[in-house]
């Protein structure tokens, strides 16, 4: 025996058999047709209203993030919108690569003795002559930088009263061991 | 069942998408891409239409089409594509109601809103004057907007199932992992509630 909920909802959608339609529509009289007729109405309005397409918030970038972890279940880089590169390309795009990151490795050694001899090239530190030795006021910026990868970052800071700026590298795995400052 | 509905593709439509889902299935990571653009705005629709919320409904549909991609080898072309990518839509959907619905221990209970509106009882329109006809398209979207954010998500998810999708009682069963008696129940009060929050509309 199904619950009155059941009983309803079925035949609302006319899912009963003829007799027990019948039934239900015979115990709930005139207002079983009016409710049938509120539910109809209510069925258009919901699929009128509920659009079955929805424009997408910052699609580019859904299609990028969505790629992204594609690739990294591929275990592969690429992107699968780019064309494959070809290897000589690659090759060449490495070997620049590696020469700014050597490059900035010897920057990060070299910075606090630059900054009495003045003269980076890849990464700038400003100096501010005036405030200098001041405690808590030692200006660090850089202004240009190219580490060479999406996983290698620096930053500038200062350690309060030792006139010395910090070039800080993240994510290079080693230090040529020719490297000196 | 019935087919979510959607606008069936023409037949060059069809052809164009049976290749990128050929090539997407053979590895093509572009071909992939194609059909992420060709369906993102009815998948994103289709979670936001049961949850109401556009950040999580972007981060689900993500999802979507991440299983989408590490499942594609199983897809047979038995449904449309759409179908398919749907069904994976909304048993993530209906896996991320549950979850939100445990961690937030907000346990749903049909009997709490037997008080609110008894089973027999009629939904006859209140004494509300103005009709339907004299409201704004927009004005009813949105009046349709707040009454099913009235609904609890579990009201929520079987309506939208059945009214707009046309799911039958027993996938809706099978997904929401509970009887169909539970599943008409749900339904049963979830019209209810619309109707009597929607009444001077219908």
């Amino acid at each position: 025996m199904k619950r009155f909920e059941e009983q309803h909802t079925a035949w609302l959608d006319g899912l009963l058999p003829p007799g027990e339609a019948a039934e239900v529509a015979a115990r709930l009289g005139e207002e079983g047709a009016a409710e049938a007729a509120r539910h109809t109405r209510l069925r258009a309005l919901l699929k009128e209203h509920l659009p079955q397409e929805r424009p997408l918030p910052q699609a580019d970038f859904f299609q990028h993030r969505l790629r992204e972890q594609i690739a990294a279940l591929s275990g592969e880089m690429a992107t699968p919108s780019r064309p494959a590169r070809p290897v000589w390309r690659w090759r060449l795009w490495s070997a620049l690569c590696g020469g700014a990151v050597a490059a900035l490795v010897m920057t990060a050694l070299t910075v606090s003795v630059k900054n009495e001899q003045g003269g980076i090239t890849l990464a700038e530190v400003e100096w501010n002559e005036e405030e200098a030795g001041k405690p808590g006021f030692y200006d660090a910026e850089i202004l240009e930088a190219n580490p060479g990868g999406p996983t290698i970052s620096a930053y500038a800071f200062q350690t309060s009263g030792q006139n010395m700026a910090v070039l800080w590298l993240d994510g290079l795995d080693y230090v040529p061991a020719d490297s000196k400052p | 069942m019935r087919e979510p509905s959607s606008p069936s593709l023409p037949a060059d439509d069809a052809a164009a998408e049976a290749t990128l889902i050929t090539r997407a299935q053979a590895g093509e990571h572009a071909a992939f891409d194609a059909l992420v653009t060709l369906h993102r705005h009815k998948v994103y629709a289709t979670i936001y239409n049961l949850i109401r919320d556009e950040q999580e409904a972007w981060d689900l549909a993500q999802d979507t089409f991440l299983k989408a991609w590490k499942s594609l080898h199983l897809f047979r072309g038995q449904s449309s594509f759409f179908t398919w990518l749907y069904r994976i839509a909304t048993n993530l959907t209906i896996d991320w109601l549950r979850r939100k619905r445990i961690e937030g221990g907000t346990a749903f209970d049909d009997a709490v809103r037997l008080e609110e509106i008894e089973p027999g009882s009629a939904t006859a329109p209140r004494p509300v004057p103005s009709p339907s006809r004299a409201l704004e398209h927009r004005e009813v979207g949105r009046r349709i907007d707040e009454a099913l954010a009235l609904l609890s998500p579990e009201h929520r998810t079987v309506l939208i199932l059945r009214e707009i999708d046309g799911e039958s009682y027993e996938a809706m069963a099978e997904k929401i992992g509970c009887s169909v008696g539970t599943v008409m129940s749900r339904l049963f009060y979830a019209r209810k509630k619309l109707q009597a929050a929607l009444n001077d509309l219908l």
